[in-house]
């Protein structure tokens, strides 16, 4: 279990999260909703270690995440962004392997045959010597995601995944995410795509404004008020 | 036109070819471990507080000052300075490839500040160090955008050997000249001379065309 306390981060004198506190459950789908500009991503790139100014306390199992090494963070958070940032002068083999060879100091073989596992659980074991230009955006999504998982992280965290997919790629990306968290991995995203998050959220925190308002489980969904926040974002 | 003088002066010619190219490939190698060093430490992702604008003075200067005016410094100067006494087919060697160094330390900064910080980030979140990142990550993507910039680098490293015959060095242009001087036959020297400044830098030209095609992920 992850929980943030009372997050706050300023960039240029300006708040842009202000004392954000949430609950990130291993096994479940957790969302992040809201306009653009309202402070989801950067929530999201705390969890990644990529804010490491914030103000406020991230635990996992009771302990302060900024006490970990980088190393033990990477493989606690996997990290997926927005456009998905393979190296393009990798394949996608290489691009899975890099970590395992070069931080968790694996062979080659080791690494690869790891890296296979992955790119087979998302279905891109086919296109291992395939350069990233030569893929399409939902393909480039998969091998991101299998890259993440080739760490072994406890918690999975992707920015805006549906923003550049198709609809047979959102299933697909609904399907995938379902099976991790049914692993027992946490998964953490953010996202505008409605249709996307009532297919798979477990809780739905909103932000706006780079405040928490409002937080919602599935369970409970049914039974919140027709003014509520996330009721009129996820009412088309 | 007689080419007689150049065929009864070739060895000289090919002694100035030699000199040349070792000229050639000692700035050379200055100038890529210099630059490199320089380009990267003061990249945007890089910087420290107190190297990085050390080195941007150093760039500064070894840009703003001609390649001949360093080349009387490095040759009459130093050793008035700091006592050190360079041959002057190594004080050529040195300040060419210094020289060279502060244009170098430029493209390679400006080639990986403009790799996108994202891809920065993803090595980050996976675990690379700044060094690995460097290694593994970010030169490779820069070295498509370098080795254009590079290539014309190190042709002007070539032609600008010819000025270190100016402290006595016989190389191409300084064995061009004393042929000259014994045999008055202006044009044959002079083109044999740019012939063969045009067949080493034809020739630099297509080792970066073919290591600049290797590098095209996007094609292969």
């Amino acid at each position: 279990m992850m929980c943030g306390k009372n997050l706050s981060i300023i960039y240029q004198k300006k708040l842009i999260l202000n004392r954000v506190s949430f609950d990130i459950a291993d096994n479940q789908i957790t969302v992040f909703i809201g306009k653009s500009g309202a402070g989801k991503s950067t929530i999201l790139r705390i969890l990644a270690g990529l804010e490491p100014s914030y103000e406020g306390i991230l635990f996992y199992d009771g302990h302060d995440v900024k006490t970990l090494t980088h190393k033990d963070r990477v493989a606690l958070i996997g990290y997926v962004t927005q456009n998905y940032t393979l190296f393009a002068q990798l394949t996608v083999l290489q691009n899975c392997s890099l970590a395992l060879e070069k931080v968790m100091k694996l062979s080659t073989v080791q690494a690869e045959s790891t890296a296979i596992e992955m790119l087979k659980k998302v279905g891109m074991d086919s296109y291992r010597d395939a350069y990233p230009c030569a893929l399409s955006g939902g393909q480039k999504q998969r091998v991101a995601i299998a890259r993440a998982l080739c760490l072994d992280p406890k918690i999975i965290i992707l920015d805006e995944p549906t923003s550049a997919l198709d609809p047979e790629n959102v299933n697909n990306i609904v399907v995938l995410l379902k099976q991790l968290a049914a692993q027992g991995i946490a998964v953490v995203l953010s996202s505008q795509d409605m249709a996307f998050v009532k297919m798979i959220f477990d809780r739905i925190y909103f932000v706006d404004n780079g405040m928490i308002i409002e937080s919602v489980d599935r369970q409970q969904i049914t039974m919140i008020d027709d003014v509520s926040a996330i009721k009129i974002f996820l009412t088309p | 036109m007689n080419f007689n003088s150049v065929i009864e002066y070739a060895p000289l010619l090919a002694r100035g070819v030699c000199m040349t190219v070792v000229l050639w490939l000692g700035a050379i190698a200055i100038s890529c471990v210099v630059g490199t060093l320089f380009g990267i430490i003061r990249c945007r992702n890089i910087r420290t507080n107190y190297v990085a604008p050390l080195l941007d003075v150093v760039t500064w200067i070894l840009r703003g000052i001609p390649f001949y005016v360093q080349l009387l410094i490095v040759y009459f100067v130093l050793p008035n300075l700091l006592g050190i006494n360079l041959s002057p087919a190594l004080a050529g060697i040195v300040s060419l490839g210094l020289c060279s160094a502060g244009y170098v330390s430029q493209m390679i900064r400006g080639s990986i500040n403009a790799i996108a910080d994202d891809q920065w980030e993803a090595a980050w979140v996976l675990g690379l160090s700044r060094a690995q990142s460097v290694r593994y990550v970010i030169v490779p993507q820069a070295l498509r955008t370098i080795i254009p910039m590079l290539c014309g680098e190190f042709d002007m490293v070539l032609k600008s050997t010819s000025v270190i015959s100016t402290l006595g060095v016989l190389e191409l242009t300084g064995a061009g000249r004393n042929i000259l001087a014994i045999d008055m036959q202006v044009v044959p020297v002079y083109c044999t001379v740019a012939l063969l400044y045009l067949f080493f830098s034809s020739l630099l030209n297509i080792v970066f065309e073919c290591i600049g095609r290797r590098l095209r992920y996007d094609v292969r």
